[in-house]
């Protein structure tokens, strides 16, 4: 009996570790195994065949408590600063009953124009970010994929 | 050559008679009274003018004063519509500014080429000049002489500095010897198309033909040399070239906050 009630209460632990957010996989877009993203710091990943990428991430928020505003600002000021990207527009965002900000940016890598999207969303125990990432040409060819991902972000 | 930033340094100083340099022309003796002048762009001081008023002419190099108007554009008199008359403004006849071609080379480290290169464009084609050549990292601009450091201080300010080359090329000489040689030649092609007249003998008038047909060829080159030398003088060249700014470049002046999951964001991680 005790060891039913020791296994239960792991079980119960190990639940409430794993991630509670998730997104639906866009069609022409391929998920990543769980396996394959053992320690990454993010729990999603899925990629196009020519390798415009979708990420979610999750922290944790508890002790921090940190509002919306206060993490739209560190990390805006941290992109900008140490990335040198432009943020080329922040608006506020609605989905499944949550509100963010999707941040979007223009930045240079490998010496090609490359858009970087970060939808942030925080609630009182997680900070969520679902990034969508990919050259200009790639981000105009996946522009409703990345959207229709956001949009199906949803909280456990 | 000169190797500084400023454009105009000298038509700082007013009037300055920099060289008077007579030279006596040996064997114009055409008794033509073609003038041939050029007015470097609107710079300040940037006159050029040669005349040959008496068979034998006098040229010398001066600058004019400061904020003295000058034709826009550079251009070769006595070459449009019969134009023989030096301009009005300007220096007296027989005098001549120096001819100085301007080219700067600018580097420049930016996060967004195309950005950069249309604000480059923008600002050129705001002062009056034109694109030469672009690539998709670098464009040749030709600017107006006198709009040349307003255009560059502008340019400057699209990003980074990374390099900045200005060069000057004195051509005053190259100009005034190629103008004599252009007179000498005309005068040669008239008097030749003067004994083609009078020639009686086929054999005679075929020799002539030959030879001024050779001294006109002359002629187009030289005349096409000075167009050019014109051209460079009034439309300074301005090479921008972009280099892709890193992290590295950027200046920082934010403190990082304790949160190291912050600095995991960016294309690095996610695109790996």
């Amino acid at each position: 009996m005790r060891n039913f009630i020791l296994l239960v209460c792991l079980g119960l632990w190990l639940g409430a570790c794993g991630p509670s957010s998730t997104v639906t996989t866009p069609d022409n877009f391929v998920s990543l195994p769980e396996d394959d993203l053992d320690w990454r710091p993010y729990h999603y990943k899925a990629v196009s065949p020519d390798g415009a990428v979708i990420l979610v991430r999750e922290h944790d928020n508890e002790e921090l408590s940190g509002s919306l505003a206060y993490w739209t600002e560190a990390l805006t000021r941290e992109i900008k600063a140490e990335k040198g990207y432009t943020l080329r527009e922040s608006t506020e965002l609605k989905v499944g009953g949550l509100t963010g900000n999707h941040l979007r940016w223009d930045a240079l890598y490998g010496g090609e124009n490359y858009r970087y999207d970060i939808a942030l969303f925080v609630t009182k125990d997680l900070i969520i970010t679902v990034e969508t990432a990919g050259s200009a040409e790639q981000y105009e060819r996946y522009s409703k994929e990345f959207d229709s991902a956001v949009k199906s972000l949803r909280l456990d | 050559m000169y190797h500084r930033f400023s454009p105009v340094p000298r038509a700082r100083t007013p009037l300055l008679l920099l060289t008077a340099v007579a030279v006596g022309l040996v064997g114009c003796a055409s008794g033509g009274s073609a003038d041939y002048a050029m007015a470097k762009s609107e710079a300040p001081g940037d006159y050029f003018s040669y005349s040959d008023e008496s068979g034998g002419a006098g040229l010398s190099v001066v600058e004019a004063e400061e904020g003295k108007p000058a034709p826009e554009k550079v251009q070769l008199l006595g070459e449009q519509g019969g134009e023989t008359t030096p301009s009005q403004e300007g220096p007296k006849n027989n005098e001549v500014t120096r001819v100085i071609l301007y080219s700067a080379d600018l580097g420049l480290f930016v996060f967004d080429f195309k950005k950069t290169l249309t604000a480059a464009v923008d600002i050129t084609k705001a002062e009056g000049g034109y694109v030469q050549a672009s690539t998709s990292s670098s464009v040749t601009l030709r600017v107006p002489a006198a709009k040349f450091e307003a255009v560059l201080e502008k340019l400057d300010k699209l990003g980074d500095a990374n390099f900045r080359n200005v060069v000057g090329t004195d051509v005053t000489e190259e100009y005034l010897d190629l103008s004599i040689r252009l007179r000498n030649m005309e005068a040669l092609r008239d008097r030749l198309a003067a004994l083609l007249l009078q020639a009686k003998e086929v054999k005679d008038a075929l020799e002539i033909e030959k030879e001024l047909a050779r001294v006109t060829g002359d002629i187009e080159s030289l005349k096409g040399r000075l167009r050019y030398l014109s051209d460079r003088a009034a439309f300074s060249v301005i090479t921008l070239r972009l280099e892709p700014k890193t992290s590295e470049q950027v200046q920082v002046d934010h403190i990082p906050l304790p949160f190291g999951w912050l600095r995991q964001y960016g294309l690095g991680e996610v695109l790996q």
